[in-house]
């Protein structure tokens, strides 16, 4: 990655080497540093079952009945089992037994996602392919408010954090689901739901430190407001210790980052629901210059910060009629010291409404409209944008009719999302989904869907600044890169699934896929750097196999596998001879793992995650400072020790990465950090 | 060296699973499973519910005469709640059980469980069995009228809602204890 520049002293110095298109370096450049994947605060999350149980109960206080944890292991999740699409619901309660300290570490456990972390702080994730820092095909929501940025249509999952214990469930779909939740939906939806404030009353508090990552403290308070609301504070604040490069240096690639928010929910009379959510964090990532021999410039601390608020009103009823409206507010602050900086905030506004139309037939619609207005850094940056700062609407509705026939046992659901957005104009998202229940312990679903990736400001506006020139690459100026008639990125899915339960204690789950890609973004050479444009094609297949089985009582054991695959080529007219490789070797083609949930003894827990992940070979651009940027294919171990020492009070003690000393998951051999043995204990409290 | 690794790294989890899979062999206690631990707590806290009540003078017929404890099936407790109770005594008041599928049948009970899990049957039964001084305990999803108590099952916790209106509609007292463990609504 060339695109560096690494003195102070010369802040527009841009040490590229000549044959590289910069503007892939600068891609790279921005998903390794400014816009890489996560970090995440979040926090622990350990939890072991209660105490020991008496036989006679009644001998206990209420304070103590209170205090008994009814959780089995066997009710981590149950799977979507009716749901014509690939989900995987990773419940509260697995979370807690993973010891999962943030929500991009969470979704390691969902079967066929593909989690590499890049740095102490910062993750790739994506579903069936395309993964990069940046990964740009998902769509993301937490509590209902979308956190993707039109930026680079992806998310920073450095910074996308919530207190951990109170996560209800996170759902993932895997595949397209934009016919509902709209553009960048094309291989994913991942639904971050947290718990009503009414379940979440008392005092809670964690503690942990470990022998990378100083320190993960967090609190929440939960109270009662008068009749019908609660409430809920919660602050919490990680740091995350450096880790090495290849070679033994120190990556520093550090962070920290402390978050408060809070979540109130009220039953208002006649039935009405008022949710009212907010959050605010302010992070510092150490991030090394990059220059044009690897990242071995001057350390800088960058800061990032951001805020939302979000409302949601719900009225009336179980099914019919019943509607929600919500508004969301959201801000943030990124910026990468000599490369780029951007200020957002983003206001959306949605509605939903369903009808039970007959018996067998349930009518679901909604309209939603956002505006997300950025600001960004001028010279002496590098990565310009042209106009410096952009008002982006988009207006939809989606309209989705489920149908059940044959007694019920068939669901038919039709829908479509229209949309019209500053950057790709009028956009058709439909998707038809059909569910069969052939008997009480098979059910098998079919989808076909359209769905597209909007373009983003990087796609469209940016521009590299060569300054006064850069001798050998550049004249003095500005160099478009981005191309203002880029389209969406579409694609066509198609999917089939099975799901059996063989007994009452295993189920298998089972996906399949063919995605033909269209329209994918190309870098055409275009002197000095090149030119986006929508001239790649691509075929990507795969399956998915998940799991479940309650092996004992005190045992459950989740295997999973996944394939993927995918084909990319130039289309017709195309010069890009390079990023359909990048694609293609961006995710591995096999992964499989197995989970492990025991519980020897009320008191204890034992649980562990073991995976392997098949070769990357090329998880990202390749130039002369990244070095290769094929990744090995390695086994991961991690397993956590759980101990309730009174009821609501526990000790766990976690092991990660057990079996390396370290080993890289993504990116080039120079500037990718590698993931190190850690050790980690954690104090968690719990008095509701 | 990463072909070593990758080796080494195999055979690591190779052993690790050979180490767990000796944990797990270690034999099973039969014990019940967790749905009937959630039976067990809630029968406990139906005991403790009688311990922090009050009902009004007129609800026993002599001052030795049993506390009675019903259920309106469907009955969800199968012999927890009878081995809960067993020779239990509240206040010198002995502890009886009745089960039965009519709410006219249980006007005479001091608390009865409701069973049903549909609102609509639920919010019949609360409603036939108001006006008698009933403690009335039911685990819909949402606070009812004249429903007394309301468990609440979390992912993890049983919990319980007190409706104040509905209990002192009925004449009862509850304990500032029970109350202080509790959510409080008035519907």
């Amino acid at each position: 990655m060339e695109c560096s520049n690494s003195s102070k002293s010369n802040p527009t110095k841009v040490n590229c080497k000549k044959r590289i298109q910069l503007q892939s370096s600068l891609i790279a450049c921005l998903a390794l540093l400014t816009v890489p994947a996560v970090g995440m605060a979040a926090m622990g999350s350990q939890r072991t079952e209660v105490a020991s149980v008496p036989d006679d109960l009644t001998a206990l206080s209420l304070d103590q009945l209170l205090n008994i944890e009814i959780t089995s292991v066997s009710r981590l999740a149950e799977p979507a089992s009716s749901a014509a699409a690939a989900i995987y619901v990773l419940t509260g309660a697995e979370i807690r037994r993973s010891g999962a300290r943030s929500i991009s570490e969470a979704l390691r456990l969902v079967p066929g996602m593909n989690v590499a972390q890049t740095s102490a702080t910062h993750y790739a994730i994506s579903a069936r392919g395309f993964n990069s820092g940046a990964a740009d095909k998902l769509e993301v929501l937490l509590d209902g408010r979308s956190v993707y940025s039109p930026l680079l249509s992806s998310v920073f999952w450095d910074v996308l954090d919530t207190y951990m214990p109170d996560i209800s469930r996170i759902e993932v779909i895997r595949g397209p689901g934009a016919a509902l939740w709209g553009s960048n939906a094309v291989n994913g939806v991942i639904n971050i739901i947290t718990k009503s404030a009414k379940d979440t009353h008392g005092v809670s508090a964690h503690a942990s430190a470990g022998t990378v990552d100083p320190y993960d403290v967090g609190a929440r308070l939960g109270l009662q407001l008068g009749q019908g609301g609660s409430l809920r504070l919660y602050a919490q604040g990680h740091a995350r210790g450096d880790e090495e490069f290849s070679n033994g240096s120190d990556a520093r690639d550090g962070s920290r980052i402390v978050q408060a928010g809070f979540r109130s929910d009220w039953n208002l009379a006649g039935n009405h629901d008022l949710t009212v959510s907010g959050d605010t964090y302010q992070a510092t990532e150490r991030s090394a210059t990059i220059t044009a021999t690897g990242p071995d410039g001057p350390v800088e601390d960058v800061p990032r910060s951001g805020g939302n608020l979000l409302v949601r009103w719900e009225c009336c009823g179980q099914e019919d009629g019943r509607w929600s409206m919500q508004g969301s507010y959201d801000t943030y602050h990124l910026f990468q010291p000599t490369v780029l900086e951007e200020r957002r905030r983003t206001v959306a506004l949605e509605f939903q409404q369903q009808w039970l139309l007959d018996q067998h037939n349930t009518l679901l619609y909604g309209l939603s409209w956002k505006n997300s207005r950025d600001e960004t850094g001028g010279p002496p940056l590098v990565a310009l944008f042209v106009p410096a700062s952009r008002t982006l609407d988009s207006y939809s509705g989606f309209v989705q009719d489920q149908l059940k026939f044959l007694d019920d046992a068939a669901t038919l659901t039709i829908g479509s999302k229209f949309e019209r957005n500053s950057l790709s104009g009028f956009e058709v998202q439909p998707s038809v989904r059909l569910g069969w229940q052939a008997s009480p312990k098979i059910f098998s679903w079919a989808a076909i869907s359209r769905a597209v990736r909007t373009p983003n400001r990087i796609n469209q506006d940016v521009a590299i600044n060569c300054g006064p020139g850069i001798p050998g690459l550049c004249g003095p100026g500005l160099f478009r890169v981005g191309n203002p008639d880029i389209d969406s990125e579409k694609i066509i899915a198609y999917e089939w699934g099975l799901r059996l339960r063989s007994t009452e204690r295993l189920s298998w789950d089972l996906a399949t896929y063919y995605n033909d890609y269209s329209s994918l973004i190309s870098s055409e050479s275009a002197p000095p750097f090149g030119a986006y444009d929508n001239k790649l094609k691509a075929k990507g297949y795969g399956a998915e196999l998940n799991l479940i089985w309650q092996a004992t009582n005190r045992l459950e054991l989740r295997p999973f596998y996944s394939l993927q695959v995918l084909d990319a080529r130039p289309a017709a007219g195309s010069t890009d001879t390079s990023t359909a490789a990048t694609l293609e070797g961006s995710s591995p083609r096999h992964q499989a793992g197995l989970k492990a949930y025991y519980t020897p003894a009320p008191r204890w827990a034992v649980d562990g995650f073991l995976r392997y992940v098949d070769t990357l070979a090329q998880s990202g651009v390749v130039s002369a400072s990244s070095g290769t940027t094929r990744v090995p294919a390695y086994v991961d171990l991690s397993l956590r020790l759980g101990y309730t020492l009174v009821p609501g009070l526990e000790l766990n003690l976690t092991g990660q990465n057990l079996l390396d000393s370290q080993h890289p998951e993504f990116g080039g051999v120079n500037t990718r950090s590698e993931l190190s043995r850690s050790l980690l204990l954690e104090v968690r409290w719990d008095l509701q | 060296m990463n072909h070593v690794r990758h080796r080494r790294a195999l055979l690591g989890a190779w052993v690790s699973v050979l180490v767990l899979a000796t944990l797990w062999a270690e034999p099973v206690r039969a014990e019940p499973a967790d749905d009937a631990l959630a039976t067990r707590v809630k029968a406990a806290f139906l005991f403790n519910f009688v311990k922090f009540t009050i009902w009004p003078q007129g609800k026993f017929t002599s001052p030795s005469a049993p506390i009675v404890l019903c259920v309106l099936e469907p009955d969800p407790f199968g012999e927890t709640l009878e081995k809960t109770i067993a020779d239990k005594n509240v206040n010198g008041r002995p502890l009886l059980l009745y089960r039965s599928n009519r709410a006219a049948d249980l006007l005479g009970c001091h608390l009865a469980y409701l069973g049903a899990s549909d609102a609509s049957t639920l919010a019949a039964a609360l409603k036939q069995l108001a006006g008698h001084s009933i403690l009335l305990v039911h685990e819909n999803t949402q606070a009812l009228q004249n429903g007394g108590i309301r468990f609440m099952t979390s992912d993890r916790y049983i919990r319980f809602e007190v409706n104040l209106t509905a209990i002192e509609n009925e004449s009862l007292q509850l304990s500032s204890k029970l109350l202080a463990l509790s959510s409080v609504v008035r519907q």
